[in-house]
């Protein structure tokens, strides 16, 4: 009886377990997002304090906001309560005393500037307070409770318990103010895809073997449906095979918290717990689904119409790499076009130059792989190395097989850093946010505490406390209108003698008038007014303000500026360094970006992997034709010269072609002021992805010859 | 000229012959593939060896090429053994002064006819110009489109490339494996002729391997290989 067993060979059943392997983290994954941003949700929602509405009995009192430790951004919550008999907040076995702070554990490497700062470090945050473990959170219960004045007002909220839906506490967590689509898209582009690709390629190895089988089984009267049967069982094995791999590595994940490298994100065990059984059921459909295309991608007639005896070789013009310069220029004329007018024309000519580049980049890699080989070829000829005479003329003659695989690294190199392109802003931005941050690092910081006055002897605090040679203004902001039209103004109000150690003198400027630190201050004002005077927080709330710490003389940098504040000022006081807003928000997006680098990463390595599986047989064919010549002459080392010469083409055809149209079209990009530098460093990455993977068929290439040519024996010239 | 036997005694001098195989016996498993073969070929003469299917004819060459190690007995070619001789010797021994033909010429296609005649001159770092100059003779004397590509040369063109190729590196011993299997009848003859005539005109022993007592009746000796045995057939 014929069986499955039959038709199985090693690198079928290796790339179709691998193939249901990654399937089912497709899906899996996809489950996994909903389960992580559920649980996120959920311990949020536990921990967040619900707001006492009138003539609610409060039990505690609280107030958040985000101070700057270890240069990054940390929420703080003060909490004090009201009712000694009030549960603590999630993740804190008890009530810390008055003077002590608790904090997350992502925060233990920053001990030092909390402890004796805030109060006291009594213990950690437990996985039950965080929303992610990588989260950044402090509680602080004020040593001396809160004062009777203080009790109302001055940010401090009355609340009756934890568990209500404000979502205020969550941050530092990327995903958080993002839908789940944008990450599903992600895995559906990057994973998904791919992963079926795979699949497909997977299942059809061998077809040469197939074909020959099912002729015989078809002449010797086996039905359609038997033939079928029988590609279903021999599928079945490795994706059953996938599919325990799956649930494996699915246990595990519900077992135990797993760390994702590169993104540094935890998926969390419990979270994963509470999908269990759907997590089980993705694995299984995706060995159904492998099995599935098993079915019809090896069916008898598909079979014959797909391994039909190939046609000619393409042709592979040389004019089409001109074609694709200019479908390539017309995209980057169109990318700056859009930018600028924002037109829908230009976008969708920019989108379908830019497909036309990618549908024809295989066939330009075809142009330049034959190219290649004619100049290989003379090379050798002249030289006499048979290596490249070889190779060149076989690459001249037959480039097909190489120039697939060129072509699906070109378009993979191309295709993923163009989409890590479209979504690199934050990268850049935090680049930009970080270079403002150090250009202005120790001249000043910002305390803000909007709609309360603050007291002269405040002020006064923050001199003594910082340094003798500190200033403090006053900073208002808001909108006037002045002959019909809205300007922003700014005052900035301090002592005259404060006012010109900082080159500042009293009247109304505009800001290009000013020197380069005041001109920051106002940045964004139409006009500034600079005003002698107490630098107080009124009550306006027509005007946004703060109090800006100036720091002329440079001694402290903003950090050291920042901690000296945060011993002085009142609980709810935000204080923040230079653009320390911005940078929080870009290195959030930059966060974003690496999630997207990290699928797209993966999801080329998937095209990579599949690309090769699929011209596997075909190298290995080109290898075997020489054998018979090195068996005869004992020259083994010309099977590994050989893979070296084609494989160096294809990487070289792949990097050159994929990476200079994605370098030249990232950096169009950039010019029009979308930023996309950052991709140069994905591109790179892509390139050596591209070179592993050509690598891998020239090894191929090279052991099969060198098998073939070793295991050839008189009598044999039949056994490819 | 040839001797031949299946007569281990008989005193064969080493350095007399292209070829000698000595004694040679060879099992796999418990099964006797070759018993006691011996016979020697000296330059320029020719021997064919017959058989059924299975009998062994294979081995024999594999042996005689090196690839695969006797169980015991020799096989010396051009005064050197090779059946002891370390697997590099071997591979040096078979690049230099062995042709090898195969039943379907086993060309590379892409190749043009005259740069697949000089494959194994460029494996084996001969003078390039000596190996041009001989692919032209070779390419001259046997008729063939040297800058043609092989995938448009006929049969017979293909045959005589690939016994071109065999000769390029100035063989001692020619070994061929069913050389004219895949040829018509019109097409053997002529490859037949040329198989033998062509090395026995520059002192290259032949050994041909064949199901076919034409070609075999045109070498000098025709042997039978049967249970194991090599018997002289005429």
């Amino acid at each position: 009886m014929i069986s499955a067993r039959s038709s199985r060979n090693l690198a079928r059943t290796v790339t179709t377990v691998v193939a249901t392997l990654l399937l089912a983290a497709s899906f899996t994954a996809a489950i996994a997002v909903f389960a992580a941003y559920d649980g996120r949700h959920e311990r949020t929602v536990e921990r967040t304090p619900v707001e006492a509405s009138e003539g609610q009995k409060a039990v505690l009192q609280y107030q958040h906001v985000l101070r700057a430790v270890g240069g990054g951004q940390a929420s703080f919550v003060y909490i004090e309560p009201i009712d000694g008999r009030t549960s603590p907040p999630p993740g804190l076995a008890a009530w810390p005393d008055p003077g002590e702070v608790v904090i997350s554990p992502s925060l233990e490497t920053y001990r030092d500037q909390i402890d004796g700062v805030y109060g006291t470090v009594a213990g950690s945050v437990g996985a039950s307070g965080l929303s992610t473990p990588t989260e950044r959170i402090v509680y602080v219960r004020p040593a001396d409770g809160i004062p009777e004045a203080q009790s109302t007002g001055r940010g401090w909220i009355s609340a009756t318990g934890f568990g209500g839906a404000n979502r205020s506490l969550m941050a530092g967590d990327v995903w958080t103010d993002k839908p789940p689509t944008q990450i599903l898209t992600l895995i559906g582009i990057f994973v998904l895809v791919p992963a079926l690709g795979l699949v497909i390629v997977a299942v059809q190895l061998g077809e040469d073997r197939r074909r020959r089988r099912q002729t015989v089984l078809e002449a010797l009267g086996a039905t359609p449906r038997y033939l079928v049967g029988l590609e279903v069982r021999a599928a079945a094995r490795p994706a059953l095979i996938g599919v325990v791999c799956a649930l494996g590595v699915f246990g595990i994940s519900c077992l135990t918290d797993v760390f994702l490298p590169g993104v540094g994100y935890w998926l969390l065990a419990a979270d994963m717990r509470a999908v269990a059984w759907q997590g089980g059921l993705a694995c299984l459909v995706a060995g159904a689904v492998v099995v599935a295309v098993a079915a019809v991608a090896c069916a008898p007639a598909r079979a014959r119409q797909m391994t039909r005896p190939r046609g000619r070789e393409p042709r592979y013009p040389g004019y089409i790499a001109a074609v694709v310069a200019v479908a390539f220029g017309l995209s980057g004329f169109q990318a700056i076009n859009s930018t600028a007018t924002g037109s829908p024309d230009a976008q969708a000519w920019f989108a379908l130059s830019t497909l036309v580049g990618i549908g024809l980049m295989p066939l330009v890699c075809g142009w330049f792989v034959r190219t290649c080989g004619q100049l290989v070829a003379s090379i050798g000829a002249a030289r006499s190395l048979p290596s490249l005479v070889v190779t060149g003329r076989h690459l001249d003659a037959a480039p097909r097989t190489s120039a697939r695989i060129a072509g699906t690294g070109a378009v993979v190199v191309f295709l993923v850093s163009q989409v890590v392109a479209t979504v690199s802003v934050g990268s850049d931005d935090l680049r930009a946010a970080n270079a403002a941050y150090a250009r202005w690092d120790g001249t000043y910081a910002t305390v803000s505490l909007p709609s309360v006055p603050a007291e002269q002897h405040v002020v006064d605090q923050i001199v003594s406390g910082t340094a003798a040679s500190t200033v403090v203004l006053h900073r208002g902001q808001r909108w006037i209108e002045r002959d019909g039209t809205f300007e922003m103004e700014t005052t900035l109000t301090s002592p005259t003698a404060a006012l010109r150690t900082i080159g500042l003198e009293p009247g109304m400027w505009t800001p290009q008038a000013l020197d380069d630190l005041p001109q920051n201050l106002a940045a964004g004002a139409d006009s500034v007014e600079v005003v002698a005077g107490d630098p107080e927080i009124l009550n306006d709330t027509e005007t946004e303000q703060d109090l800006v710490v100036v720091n002329p003389g440079g001694g402290l940098s903003t950090s050291e500026l920042q901690a000296a504040l945060n011993t002085i000022v009142a609980p709810g006081w935000q204080v923040s360094g230079p653009g320390e807003t911005w940078r929080a928000g870009a290195a959030s997006e930059s966060h974003q970006m690496r999630w997207v680098a990290w699928f797209g990463v993966i999801g080329a390595a998937m095209l990579l992997v599949a690309g090769v599986m699929r011209n596997w047989h075909a190298v290995a064919q080109v290898a075997r034709k020489t054998s018979r010549i090195t068996a005869v002459s004992g020259r083994f080392a010309l099977h590994a010269r050989c893979a070296a010469v084609r494989g160096g083409i294809v990487a070289v055809t792949a990097v050159l072609v994929g990476g200079s149209g994605a370098v030249y079209l990232s950096g169009v990009v950039d010019a029009s002021g979308v930023d996309g530098t950052s991709v140069r460093e994905i591109i790179g990455l892509l390139c050596l992805l591209v070179i592993v993977a050509t690598a891998a068929s020239a090894l191929h290439e090279w052991r099969t010859g060198l098998r073939a040519a070793t295991q050839w024996r008189p009598g044999k010239e039949d056994d490819s | 000229m040839t001797e031949v036997a299946s007569m281990p005694e008989q005193s064969i001098a080493p350095d007399e012959h292209s070829l000698l195989v000595d004694n040679v016996s060879h099992m796999i498993g418990r099964q006797t593939i070759l018993n006691g073969v011996s016979f020697a070929v000296r330059p320029g003469a020719s021997i064919a060896v017959q058989g059924r299917s299975g009998s062994g004819k294979s081995t024999l060459l594999s042996i005689i090429m090196g690839l695969i190690a006797p169980s015991s007995g020799s096989v010396t070619i051009a005064g050197e053994q090779i059946s002891s001789a370390s697997r590099t010797r071997r591979a040096q021994i078979r690049g230099a002064r062995i042709g090898v033909v195969f039943q379907h010429a086993e060309l590379l296609d892409e190749l043009t006819v005259k740069e697949n005649i000089l494959l194994p001159s460029w494996l084996s770092k001969s003078d390039p110009e000596v190996a041009a100059r001989r692919a032209d003779e070779l390419i001259e004397r046997l008729g063939l489109p040297g800058e043609r590509s092989a995938t448009v040369i006929s049969g017979g063109e293909r045959q005589r490339t690939a016994l071109a190729r065999a000769l390029i590196n100035d063989p001692v011993l020619l070994l061929a494996d069913e050389p004219t299997g895949a040829l018509d009848a019109e097409l053997r003859e002529a490859a037949a002729e040329l198989l033998f005539d062509i090395p026995a005109q520059t002192g290259c022993a032949v050994v041909i391997v064949t199901h076919d007592p034409a070609v075999a009746q045109r070498a000098d000796h025709q042997f039978t290989l049967s249970d194991g045995h090599l018997t002289i057939s005429t």
